[in-house]
């Protein structure tokens, strides 16, 4: 990858960045008294921050990387993934998910599905959601300590040698890779401090800001790459001009018989229908944000200024890979190596600090999210529904700055794991589309069809989720014979829409099979615009005090 | 569980897998239900291909309309619940048709 030279002047801004978000963060913890204040924000989250905060939590530092050298090599048509696997969903969310949400006084998406099917649900979800939210974590601080130690390799003599020498001789896999290990520790320890002493306010007023610096690093390449390719116009004719393997690089929508992972029909059934409303309506990390609302009205609003910054994320992610395309094309041999190419190429030095705080930016907000849901989901669904069901509210607040420090301490420990096992880092991340399937058609169900029932819902998920594994074993086994499942080598988007299918197919005839919930059961668990009803209220009212 | 589904997926995802009970029992249930998967997958990739692109970008925007549609048909007292004040541009129901709009866009250009 493509070296990236930062001088005084960039180092200076990145210093900065990292203070002034730190203390900004830490700002936040007089507002923190109880576990709402921690978990929720207190409920006083208004539309702006939320909206700001929702796009800032979903790009992490990798998309620049991963997204950006996706583009390069397939074209536009990777912009789907913010467009049409955005806004529709988030219509959604906006409209009828996250003010329902808040109504209810939910903490979590497992609390919803323990109240609209049963315990053994709740606590299923919670613990798939719980341990893949923090290993995933081990797993962010190791790629991102990967690919900024490739972008500003530690040199043995920085700071007179002390950081190697101190690092150097740590123990077991941390030594050998004490310039990675450098890095995951500065991300970590600086997550960690603003996120355990302000909570879900820290974690989303920061969010904010780093939004800011993305577009506005962003901005820079854009501009910068746009000038030296002599504005649009030459841009658009310089790829046009690459020859025919380029020639659907400005297709949205590719032939279903593409062999890229991205024809239309992966894209509309596997993206938009499934993992995309899976994503915005029922990832835990997403919906706290909306349930820490100060009205509903501010969790509709933010919800939609989400939608609206989201999609003017391809021109951050996905142009850049374009106009790397552009100006570099033969001159890398890895796709993913491209933003920093543009960035070693176009930037004069004293924007690269910028740019970099960018990335810090990115993945400190996410960084911060996913700690703060796996506390929250720990505490609230594991510990609090299980263990202590009695825990005062004081103890509940420490115990999730505890795990919140616990989770960083484990991330950071175990990062250098996921070197030893690649297969573990892909087998998250097809995890991921393993659970959405399941996770989407118990969210729907639930919410659109009464007859419904607990068992159906826990059959539904369970049969789901073994779906999902079969499907994906079964294609690496049958991949390049006669039986082979899916044309693609890695249909993740089939998966995920047949995973969908049938566990809905299971959760009906299930619920056909078992006996109906009673209307007194179902009060407000369902999708009902006269939620109003003060009986109805009532209910609700009641079990959020539970 | 999920300790489970890791062994079994990391088991696979090795280079070299050693072939075993595993890999004979998925091949020998997908070989089962290949012919009826293939006779299935053949038929509805018949379809989707028979659908012209120009009919993919409308279906698209189609959804992308009915939302907005849908979104429009919200009771007024839903979409100012909460609100501070009662005035048009807080009307989420507007402010969807705008973020609509503009996702609309690329997707009538490209």
């Amino acid at each position: 990858m493509a070296n990236i030279a930062l001088g005084g002047y960039d180092l200076f801004v990145v210093l900065v960045y990292m203070v002034g978000v730190v203390v900004m963060g830490t700002y936040f913890s007089k507002y923190v008294d109880d576990s709402s204040d921690y978990f929720l924000a207190g409920r006083m989250l208004p539309w702006w921050a939320i909206g700001m905060s929702l796009v800032s939590t979903d790009i992490s530092s990798l998309d620049f990387i991963s997204v950006a050298g996706q583009g390069y090599k397939f074209g536009i048509v990777v912009a789907n993934f913010d467009w049409i696997g955005c806004l529709p969903p988030v219509i959604l969310a906006a409209f009828i998910f996250a003010p329902y949400y808040w109504r209810a006084g939910i903490y979590t998406i497992p609390e919803y599905l323990g109240r609209r099917y049963n315990q053994w649900v709740r606590l299923l979800h919670a613990v798939l959601w719980g341990l893949f939210l923090v290993i995933n974590l081990a797993i962010m601080f190791w790629a991102t300590g990967l690919m900024f130690n490739e972008l500003i390799p530690i040199p043995d003599s920085f700071l007179g040698g002390s950081v190697k020498a101190i690092f150097g001789s740590l123990p077991w896999h941390w030594g050998p890779n004490w310039q990675i290990m450098f890095w995951i520790l500065l991300i970590g320890v600086g997550t960690a401090i603003y996120t355990m002493s302000g909570g879900l306010s820290a974690v989303v007023m920061t969010d904010v800001v780093q939004l800011v610096i993305m577009f506005v690093g962003c901005g820079a390449v854009i501009i910068a790459g746009l000038i030296e390719l002599g504005g649009i116009d030459g841009f658009v004719s310089t790829i046009n001009n690459l020859g025919p393997e380029y020639a659907n690089h400005f297709d949205l929508l590719l032939p279903a018989d593409s062999t890229t992972p991205y024809p239309w029909t992966g894209i509309l059934f596997g993206l938009a229908f499934v993992l995309a409303p899976a994503y915005w309506l029922g990832n835990q990390v997403i919906i706290q944000r909306t349930l820490g609302a100060n009205s509903e009205w501010d969790a509709k609003a933010g919800t939609l200024w989400c939608g609206f910054l989201h999609a003017l994320i391809p021109l951050c992610i996905t142009l850049p890979g374009l106009i790397g395309l552009a100006l570099y094309h033969g001159q890398i041999d890895n796709p993913d190596r491209i933003y920093p190419y543009l960035l070693k190429g176009l930037l004069p030095k004293g924007m690269m600090g910028l740019v970099f705080a960018a990335f810090l930016a990115a993945m400190m907000s996410t960084v911060s999210a996913i700690l703060n849901s796996a506390a929250t989901i720990w505490t609230k669904d594991i510990w609090q529904a299980y263990i202590a069901k009695n825990a005062s509210d004081k103890q509940l607040l420490t115990l999730g700055l505890v795990l919140t420090f616990l989770f960083v301490i484990f991330g950071m420990a175990f990062a250098p794991v996921v070197k030893k096992f690649q297969s573990i880092y892909q087998a998250i991340q097809n995890f991921l589309t393993f659970i959405q399937g399941p996770s989407l058609a118990l969210l729907l169900l639930g919410m659109f069809w009464e007859r419904t029932t607990g068992w159906g819902g826990l059959a539904g998920l369970v049969g789901g989720l073994l779906l999902s594994v079969f499907m994906f074993l079964g294609q690496r086994f049958t991949l390049g014979t006669e039986i082979q499942l899916f044309t693609q080598e890695d249909p993740f988007l089939f998966i995920a829409w047949w995973s969908f299918v049938g566990s809905c197919v299971i959760t009906v005839v299930v619920s056909l099979l078992t006996p109906r919930h009673t209307d007194a059961q179902l009060a407000g668990l369902t999708y009902d615009l006269s939620l109003d009803a003060p009986a109805v209220q009532a209910t609700i009212a009641r079990r959020a005090e539970l | 569980m999920i300790s489970y589904l890791w062994a079994i997926v990391s088991t696979v995802t090795e280079p070299t897998p050693p072939p075993g009970l595993i890999e004979r029992f998925f091949k020998t249930v997908i070989g089962f239900i290949f012919p009826v998967w293939d006779g299935l997958a053949g038929v509805l990739m018949a379809a989707l291909l028979a659908i012209p692109m120009w009919g993919v970008r409308l279906i698209v925007l189609g959804l992308l309309a009915g939302l907005a549609v849908w979104g429009m048909t919200l009771p007024r007292d839903y979409a100012f619940k909460g609100s501070p004040e009662v005035v048009w541009y807080r009307d989420v129901r507007i402010m969807a048709v705008i973020v609509i709009a503009l996702e609309m866009i690329p997707y009538i250009v490209f």
